[in-house]
Order: C-alpha cells, then structure tokens, then sequence
C-alpha cells in the first residue's frame, strides 16, 4: 500500500471515534510506524487489528464502541481501497 | 550439489562476517562510547558523596529518568548503610511505579551448542572436549516447543544459538518459525509460543533485517565485560568474539535494522562489577544518544561453574552476593525504564531477594542442554554452565503469589503496536503499566486454568481477585470492557490482550 493511500485512509478515518496506530508487520510484531504513539491508559480498549496487505496494518482502539453502523462504514471504506489493497480482520 | 566454482556454505558464513564500515557510523570522533580511563577515574576511591546530592540522584531516577555515568558512579562510591537502604527502597518504588508487583517468566530454549569461539569461561567453546555437540532438526525443536507450550505452559521464550555455519541465519529463521507454529491442546485451551526472543552473535546487517522480519520479540547480545583489556584476554584474537567493537554496536545495528526490543547484558565475574555497571549504563545511554530507543531490557547474569572449564573455579573478581544486590539496586536506578532479568542461574534464595529490589523477568522449568527439556534433567556435557534453581514453573508462580506477584505470561506489546520508542514513552509515564496490569491478569488466568496445580491454583486466585479489584476502583472506565474479556477466557477462549 502507497503512501498516499495511507495518508487518505488515516484522514477519512479520522472522523470516527478511534485512535488509529499505523502498523509494520513482522511476523507476529505489529510495529508502531505512526498515529497516536503515546496511547492514553484512560482509552484502554481491546485493539481491533486490521491487515492491509502483507507488511502493513493498522490497529484501531476504540472499536468496541463504535455501532454497527460506524463498524460497516470502515469495513467499507478500506474495502473501497481494493484496488490498492485488501484488508483482513486480525482480532 | 557444490561445484568447483561454488564455495562451500561455511566458508561462505565465515568469509566478510564482520563488517566494520556497518559499525563506523556510530564511532564518535573514531572512538567507541566506552572510555576505559574515564571508568576506571569515576571507581577511583574518593570520599563519601554528599547525601544531598545522592538523594538528588535518587529523585532523578524516581521520575524515571536515566542516569547519566557521575551520577550512576556517586550511586557506587556510597558506603553509608542508610543511603544504601534508601537506595534500594528507591529501587522497588520505581520497579513498582513502572512494572507493579508484575513478574514476567520465560524459559530458554538452546538450540545448538556448536560454537566457533573460544571464550575462556564458556563450557560450549570450541576446544572443549567434554562437551557432546548437538544442533536440534525442526523436528527435535518442535518437539522441545510442545513440552514447553504445552506441558509446562511457557509462552515466551528466549532461543539461543551458538555462532556456527550449522547454525546460521537460515536455520535460525526456520527455528523460529516451527516454533511460532507449535500449538498444542492444553487442559482446557492450548498452549503457543507468543513471543521468541534470540540470543545470538552478532551478525552484519542484513542477516539482522532478516532476524527482524521473521518476527523476533527481543534480540539479545551481552557484551560480557565492558573492560577491553579483561575483553581480549578471555576472547582470543582472531574469533569472531574477539572484535570488541563489532560486538558492542551489535544492538545499535539492530535496532536500525528495525528490531525495536534489544536486550544489552554483562557476565558478571568476568571484571570489577562496578565497572560493568557503568558499561551497562554507558551502553543504555549510547543506544539512547544514537537511536533515541534504550535498552529492553537489560541482564546481569553471575558468571557460574561449567563443565570442563578451569577459568571459573578461581575468578579474581567473583561477585558477592551483597554486592550483587547492589549491582541490581543501582541499575534499577540508572536505567529506570528498563526490563531486567534475574535467571536460574541464581538460587531460589537470591531470587526472592533480588526480585523486589527491581527485577522484572525471570525464567523457570529451565533446562539449557540442547534437548534438554525431554528428559528433564541438567547435563553438564551438554549444556553452558550450571543452574542454581531447578524449580518447576508451576513452583515459581506459587512463589511469586507468596510474595504478592502476579506471574504475567503478557505478551501483547510488540503485537498490537507498543514498542520501540513508542512503548519507551509508554513506560516512562507509567501508561503502559496499565496495558500490562489488564493483560497479566488476563494471560494468568489462562496459564492457571490450563497448567496450574491445584495448589498453585489456590495460591494464585487470591493474588487475581486483589488484581481485578484494583482494576475495578483505579480504571472505573476500562473494567466493563476488561471484565469481559476475563469472562471469556473464562469460558475458554484464548489470547485476548489490550
């Protein structure tokens, strides 16, 4: 996946009530790469993990609160992307 | 099949596997960031240090904040026994204020004793005859992983590799993997490896980006001693060992490499402890200074007998254990932020000391003979040196729960995004102990469901329902998302972390 595509992705995923961690993968490791480096301990919530292909992911908190609507929406939104991409829910 | 024009796969290992313009970068002014001469001036005898200053320093460390090499040397030149005890209560204030009262266990896994160096005091160097040599097949690895996943109930676990051509950068990623892909039906959910970290020699840096992409948790390379002259005479010139350098900005590599967790280490015994205490810290401060990450974590393991191997039967600079303490005292002290690692090669008795005073980690059910966990017993012709605490894991965590810890089998961090610098500042804030709270709770819930005995169990479920009353009065908005999760590993599900 492109830079850009991240970088407008990030920003359409920015209305929703989240915190979005862009992720490289290694294996098992989700590495931070950017977006909201220094989590609150007041947002704790189960990490939602989203791969976007082979080496990249991203890692929404907050996802347990959104409705079904919201949840729809972004399912929607990366699988708009598909072009470039493909999405799969990790956890 | 090797042709005439193809070079054998060990000369092709051995040949450009130090690369020293990987290393240059990093060099100030040509010279390496441990000034022998400076060290040695900081030990030297000098008068009582001020209190005032001393309790300064301990501040500084109170707010988490590393120690620069003055102030970690006025810590060491203390001799009065009530800043001593101030000291250490320091210590377990920060232990508690960044970790609480979490004790993270692992196991080692050593998959090869083969080894081309020739360290003085290792029972695995090369001309030691009375050691039987063994690299594991995946099968034997696998093998070894199901008995730890499975029947013991590890979760993390750290690898070791001697540096050898048998034992080279693809047999470690495939170790790796077959490791990662254990699973094993446990008594009511299964047992995995979630986390390996590697203890391996230094290698240049694309074998490093390789390491990091199979998906290693921390990668380890101890120095062993700090002090250059004690460095040469105990790795002989011409090993691969024997390059000070090439070894010390292993983990700088690393890191860039993009590994993120690097654990730094010293044997302790090897030389004066205090002078490897500031190579600790003079390490912790470089990687920090160059990289902007620190040190994961950071070990201190005592140099102990070994089979066949005279140089550890009569050591100038043997550690006592009061001034072993003293080295974990001060260290927790000057890389505030930092995991540390107690191991089995102490006994029960020091561990129990040692761990309140700033410990982080420390392994159990351990066995380091190449294949040693299938039959479970220590072999000294097989294995590096020789363990203090045979304890089983199941002991250790009835331990733990006497003394008020929650053993956490947590290996979420570098799975959902906190690591490197981001969980640098997790740490020193304090925020990622509440991550790790959660997550204790959650992974020990797990490990005594399908691994405890019924008298660990009964030990440790009062040390849980302290820790999910905690949860419920100090993170009010997090507890119905965490309760839960809790019921769900309750009913049986598996691997669920904040």
């Amino acid at each position: 996946m492109n830079a850009t595509s991240i970088s407008e992705l990030l920003g359409k995923l920015s209305v929703y009530p989240v915190t979005v961690q862009l992720a490289r993968i290694d294996g098992k490791r989700w590495a931070h790469i950017a977006g909201a480096s220094t989590t609150s301990a007041e947002e704790i919530s189960l990490p939602h993990r989203l791969q976007l292909d082979e080496h990249t992911g991203l890692i929404l908190r907050g996802w347990g609160a959104l409705t079904a609507g919201q949840r729809a929406e972004i399912e929607e939104l990366l699988a708009s992307g598909k072009s470039s991409t493909t999405h799969t829910a990790v956890s | 099949m090797t042709t005439i024009l193809e070079k054998p796969k060990a000369q092709q290992w051995r040949e450009g596997r130090i690369k020293p313009e990987q290393m240059a970068k990093y060099l100030q002014n040509g010279r390496d960031f441990i000034d022998d001469d400076a060290i040695e001036a900081r030990l030297r005898p000098t008068a009582e240090p001020d209190a005032a200053r001393i309790r300064a320093i301990i501040a500084k460390a109170k707010a988490i904040e590393s120690l620069d090499l003055d102030e970690t040397a006025a810590l060491l030149h203390v001799k009065d026994p009530e800043l001593w005890a101030e000291m250490r209560q320091a210590a377990s204030e920060i232990k508690h204020k960044v970790y609480d009262n979490r004790i993270v266990t692992f196991a080692p896994l050593y998959l090869s004793n083969v080894c081309v160096n020739s360290c003085l005091y290792c029972g695995l160097r090369r001309e030691n005859s009375a050691v039987a040599r063994r690299t594991l097949s995946l099968d034997e690895i696998r093998s070894e992983t199901e008995i730890l996943a499975g029947k013991i109930g590890h979760k993390r676990l750290i690898v070791v590799y001697g540096e050898h051509p048998t034992s080279d950068l693809d047999y470690m990623l495939e170790s790796i993997r077959t490791i990662y892909d254990v699973k094993v039906p446990a008594r009511r959910g299964h047992g995995q490896i979630r986390r390996v970290n590697v203890n391996a020699a230094p290698m240049p840096d694309e074998e490093l980006r390789a390491l990091q992409a199979v998906g290693v948790g921390t990668y380890q390379v101890f120095q062993e001693t700090y002090h250059k002259a004690t460095y040469r005479a105990v790795h002989p010139v011409g090993t691969f060992k024997g390059d000070y350098n090439w070894r010390l900005y292993t983990l700088h590599r690393a890191l860039d490499a993009g590994m993120e967790d690097v654990g730094i280490g010293a044997l302790f015994g090897l030389y004066d402890w205090r002078f490897e205490v500031l190579g600790l810290v003079a390490h912790a401060l470089d990687l920090e200074r160059a990289i902007g990450v620190g040190p994961h974590t950071v070990s201190f393991p005592r140099l102990e007998p070994a089979e066949n191997t005279p140089f550890n039967e009569a050591l100038r600079w043997q550690v006592s254990d009061d001034d072993f303490e003293k080295v974990v005292v001060v260290l927790r002290l000057a890389v505030p932020y930092a995991g540390m690692i107690v191991t089995c090669r102490e006994n029960p008795g020091m561990r129990r000391r040692l761990l309140p005073l700033g410990c982080t980690q420390t392994d159990a059910s351990s066995n380091i003979g190449v294949g040693g966990y299938q039959d479970a017993e220590q072999h000294g012709d097989r294995q590096q040196f020789l363990l203090a605490d045979t304890r089983t894991l199941d002991e250790v965590v009835r331990d733990l729960a006497s003394m008020g810890c929650i053993t956490s089998f947590c290996t979420a961090g570098y799975r959902c995004g906190r690591t490197g610098q981001c969980i640098m500042d997790l740490l020193r804030t304090g925020a990622e102990g509440k991550f790790c709270k959660l997550n204790a709770v959650l992974t020990f819930r797990e490990w005594l469901d399908d691994f405890a005995s019924d008298l660990t169990r009964a030990a440790g479920e009062p040390v849980l329902q302290k820790e999910i009353e905690e949860i419920r009065q100090k993170m009010p908005k997090a507890f119905p998302e965490f309760m839960q999760s809790y019921e769900r590993i309750c009913a049986g599900e598996r691997d669920l972390y904040f």
